[in-house]
Order: C-alpha cells, then structure tokens, then sequence
C-alpha cells in the first residue's frame, strides 16, 4: 500500500464530523463516571467492570426488563365510581405519566407513554427504554449506551397479570361505573404543586385508589395506589398528548444491535426466590437477609446489582444466571400478590441460620404453608383448619 | 491533594477538554463501542492522574492520556473478540482493491492504536488534527526534525502494517 493512500485515507477519517449520537454518547459516559466513581466513590476496577463488561450490561438489562413489569401483576376485582373523573381516564387515546413505586422521594421515576396497548417506558435511574407491547405479550429493551436491543417474552403467568399502571386505574373504574351502588368517597381539597385539587378515595379488598383531580377541568393530577403494603404514585398525567406513534414502535431502531439471546422471563419459581434472598444478604446485606422484602427493595437494589455481580469470581454464564435469577425472584414475589398469603420475617437473621425462619407463604386454596429459614432451606408444614 | 480540590481540578479540565477528547476518540475508534470504552478510559486516566495535570502542561498530557486510552480499548476489542467483523479480520479476507474505504480505516485506526506512544502521538496530530511540524515539535517537546522523523516512522510502520495483512491473504 502506497504511503500517499495511507495519508489520505488518515485525512478522510480528519474531515468525518463526529455524529450527534456520539455526543450524547460521550455526554451519557461523563455523567455517569461523576455519579458512580466520583460521587458515589466506585473504586476503579468496579468501575471498569462495570462500564466495560458486556456481561454487566446485559445483567443490568434484564434488571431493567423486570422493574418494567413491577407493580403490572396486581388484579383488581373491587372498586368504586365518580363520573366526571372517570371520563377522561377512559376514554385518553394517548396518556403521559409519571410513577413511582414505594417511597415516593426515594424511589425511581418511571415515566409511561401510553398508547392503546403499548407503553414506552424510562426511568430516572437508568437508561435503558422498554417499549411493551400488552397485546403481543412481548418487550423490546434498548440499551442507548452500547446500542443493544434484547426482546423479552412476557407471556405466561407473567402476561396473566400484566397491566400498564393506567390499566389498573382504569379496570377500576369501568368496573365502578358497572356498579351503581359503588360510590367514591370525597375527600376535600389539597394543594398539588401550587394548584387546587379535588380528591376522591375508591376502593376494594385489594386496592385503595385515591385521586386527586383539578376541579375545572376534572382531569387527574395525581393518583395515589394502595394495594396491601405496597404503594404507588402515579403524576404529572397528561392526557392526549401528541405522540409519535414511532415511540412505542417495536422495531429494532436503525444502529442498535438486537441481543441473539431473547430473554425468557415467563418462567419464575421458588427456586428463583431462594436464589434472590442469597443475592440479598450476600451482595447487599454484608450477610444478613434485608429488614423487609417487598417489590420496592427489589427495585432499589436492582440498579445496583449489575456492579455487585461483575466482581464476582464467577463465569460470565453463571453472572447472567444470577442476574436473571434475581430478577425472576421479584416476579415471583410479585406474583404471591394475587395467588397466596405470606410473610417475611428476615429482619434480623444471618445467612445460614436454621433456627430462624425468614419467609412464609400459602397458596391460595391450599392447608400447605411453605417456610424458608435462614440457610434457605425450604420445608412444607401442614395447616390447621 | 484534597478530594474536593481533585473534583474540581478534574471537573473543570474535562470541560475544557471534552470536545478535543470527543473528537479526537471518535475519529480514532470509529466505532461507538470501541469509543465508549475510550472514552471511559480517558476519564479514568484523566482522574488517576490529575494531580500531575497543572494548567501549563494538562494539553499534552490530555492528549497522550486519550491516545493511550484509545489503544486499550482497541486491545481490549481484540482480546474480546479475537478478529471481529470489524476489524483485523476482515481486512485480512480482503486484497487491498477489495478493500473498500471504510474497511481500510478500520484496519488503519486499529493500526494507529498499535503505534508505539510516540509514533502514534505524532501521526494523530499531523494527520487528524493537521497541526504543522512546528506545533507538533512543541507539543511534544522534541525538535521539528524530530517530529518529522516520528511521522515517517508511523507511515512506515502503518504501511508494513497493512501490507503483512494483505500478504497473509
């Protein structure tokens, strides 16, 4: 090769701009290196394997696949009505929102689009986008930073109780406006971002809805879930917005790479959940299971979970085996919502302690209880009548 | 020096260097995982040693700190994925009027990145930052002769760099 070629090709690759996405790029990565190795104190080997395994991205992945199912798995077969605000939470064609899951100062924004059956979803804490797709049971997860795409299957016991938080709202409130005994109760004003607002408390034996509407145009400002322990806010609700329907398009957008692997989270069991716990006390707790256990702590954990397993001595299979692992253990928690009694007890106990129990559960329908105690060791005891 | 002290130091150099490391990155990597990992590096390397940045030299040092953080990362490209699509591998399936454009500066910044500290310090600066001899001299304290020898050098290296690829096919 001639050294005059060499030189041009050398001036060609001078005079290429760099692309906006490459900005963004570089704007991402500087952002991100302040908060977790400066800020947050990431030692630098963490760091770098953090940023640079591809094996860590993909756990953080499927992380970010699961918080976009939390709180999806509540059924509601109770409520109760008041018309005026009902409406346009029925009949939105497209609907933006905010939620947060659990304490609302500390828990992560998740911002909804929603249109029809699809969702565009984002967090605060993350970059990842999930685009889901109820009708078709499936979910596609983008990756801005490397520009990987994975889809999720969703199907199965997942799917059975799969809704958008909008959904609950409104599965709701169709069935109140169907029951004319049903009946909201009011609950005065309150001030809402330096604005009026007029609430109303409906609720059945598995949810209390509240929500706060502006009383001139009887649109929802904010909705407030209670549903067993568990709390969700949903705000900042703009109703019809004008929405690309490219948002929640479920093509693999143009330079993203989709993963070969689909990930398969169709499939959770207990088995999952024991392997959950052992991340808890293990990589979070310095050995000792976490004071309580609900979706929430899962979802504060989840962030985080891809730089505690990159150190790992472990194989790169057996970290994505983990990541998964844990992820399918919310769900299932999750799923015990709507399926059985239970409890978690952990407060307090080391891993290994098999003199202390640390999560109980009973099917629905069964005199069995499952027991776990503190060396995860799982034991079935009959129940009395 | 005080934590504080190095957040600031650090804060205020990357913003005054951003667009160069942004630039200068990209045009060597090519490839946006090959840059992010750069730049990552660059960061990092930026952060490990910013108590020898002071304002008089921090340029230079930048500029070595990225060029060397752009070699890591085209080895760590390699270490992951032996030949990749992108990059050794496939110029090597090719005869060079096979080689189109794009493949051929693939191979050619993966070349670069090859390049002793020195040699790929000086052929970046003359060739993807245009800069003359004389700065390039200054920049990395050597005379104007010497940074013209350092250029042919990394010519010649890249050439017989190229061409061993074209032989093995």
């Amino acid at each position: 090769m001639q050294d005059n070629r060499i030189e041009g090709i050398l001036k060609a690759i001078r005079n290429e701009p760099v692309p906006d996405d490459v900005h963004e790029l570089a704007t991402h990565i500087t952002s991100e290196f302040e908060q977790e190795f400066i800020v947050n104190g990431l030692s630098t080997s963490l760091w770098e394997r953090v940023m640079k395994s591809r094996v860590t991205r993909f756990v953080a992945a499927v992380a970010a696949v699961v918080i976009g199912l939390v709180g999806v798995g509540v059924l509601i077969d109770e409520s109760v009505s008041f018309a005026e605000v009902v409406k346009p939470l029925l009949n939105a064609g497209t609907v933006e929102l905010d939620f947060v899951v659990g304490d609302e100062k500390d828990g992560p924004i998740v911002h909804d689009v929603v249109v029809g059956s699809k969702i565009r979803r984002t967090f605060s804490n993350m970059n990842t986008v999930l685009i889901i797709d109820l009708d078709a049971a499936k979910m596609l997860a983008l990756e801005p930073s490397d520009k990987s795409a994975a889809l999720v299957d969703i199907k199965g016991p997942v799917e059975k109780g799969t809704k958008n938080y909008l959904g609950i709202v409104r599965n709701v409130l169709a069935e109140v406006e169907a029951d004319p005994n049903r009946t909201a109760r009011p609950l005065g004003e309150r001030e809402i971002d330096g604005r009026t607002a007029v609430g109303f408390e409906v609720g059945g034996k598995d949810m209390k809805l509240t929500i706060w509407a502006d009383p001139e145009t009887s649109l929802a400002m904010r909705i407030e879930m209670q549903y067993g322990e568990s709390r969700t806010v949903l705000k900042n609700i703009r109703f019809d917005v004008d929405t690309n329907e490219s948002l929640v398009s479920m093509d693999v957008p143009a330079g993203y790479t989709l993963q070969e692997a689909t990930f398969d989270m169709t499939q959770f069991s207990e088995k999952d959940f024991v392997a959950s716990l052992e991340v808890f006390a293990e990589q979070f707790g310095n050995g000792a299971f976490p004071d309580t256990l609900s979706t929430e702590v899962y979802m504060k954990q989840m962030a985080g979970l891809a730089a505690k397993i990159a150190p790992l001595d472990i194989s790169v299979n057996e970290k994505t085996q983990l990541g998964i692992q844990f992820a399918r253990g919310m769900l299932f928690l999750q799923s015990l919502d709507h399926r059985a009694e239970w409890g978690y007890t952990g407060k307090g106990v080391q891993l290994g302690d098999a003199e202390n129990t640390i999560f109980w559960y009973q099917l629905n329908g069964t005199k069995v209880r499952r027991v776990i105690d503190g060396d995860l060791k799982v034991q079935e005891t009959a129940v009395a009548e | 020096m005080k934590r504080s002290k190095r957040v600031e130091r650090f804060n205020r150099l990357r913003a005054e260097h951003s667009e160069m490391l942004t630039s200068v990155l990209w045009k060597l990597a090519g490839d946006r995982e090959v840059f992010a990992e750069a730049f990552q590096n660059a960061l990092m390397g930026i952060w490990e040693h910013i108590e020898k940045l002071d304002d008089q030299h921090a340029g230079g040092y930048i500029y070595r700190i990225t060029l060397s953080a752009n070699s890591k990362a085209w080895r760590n490209r390699l270490g992951r994925d032996g030949c990749s699509d992108q990059s050794w591998g496939e110029a090597e399936a090719c005869p060079e009027d096979m080689l189109d454009q794009n493949e051929t500066a693939t191979t050619i910044r993966q070349a670069v990145a090859e390049l002793p500290t020195k040699q790929s310090q000086a052929v970046a600066l003359r060739y993807l930052e245009a800069q003359d001899y004389e700065t390039i001299a200054k920049q990395m304290s050597c005379s104007q002769a010497g940074a013209r020898s350092l250029v042919s050098k990394a010519i010649a290296t890249l050439r017989t760099k190229l061409e061993s690829f074209i032989e093995q096919e």
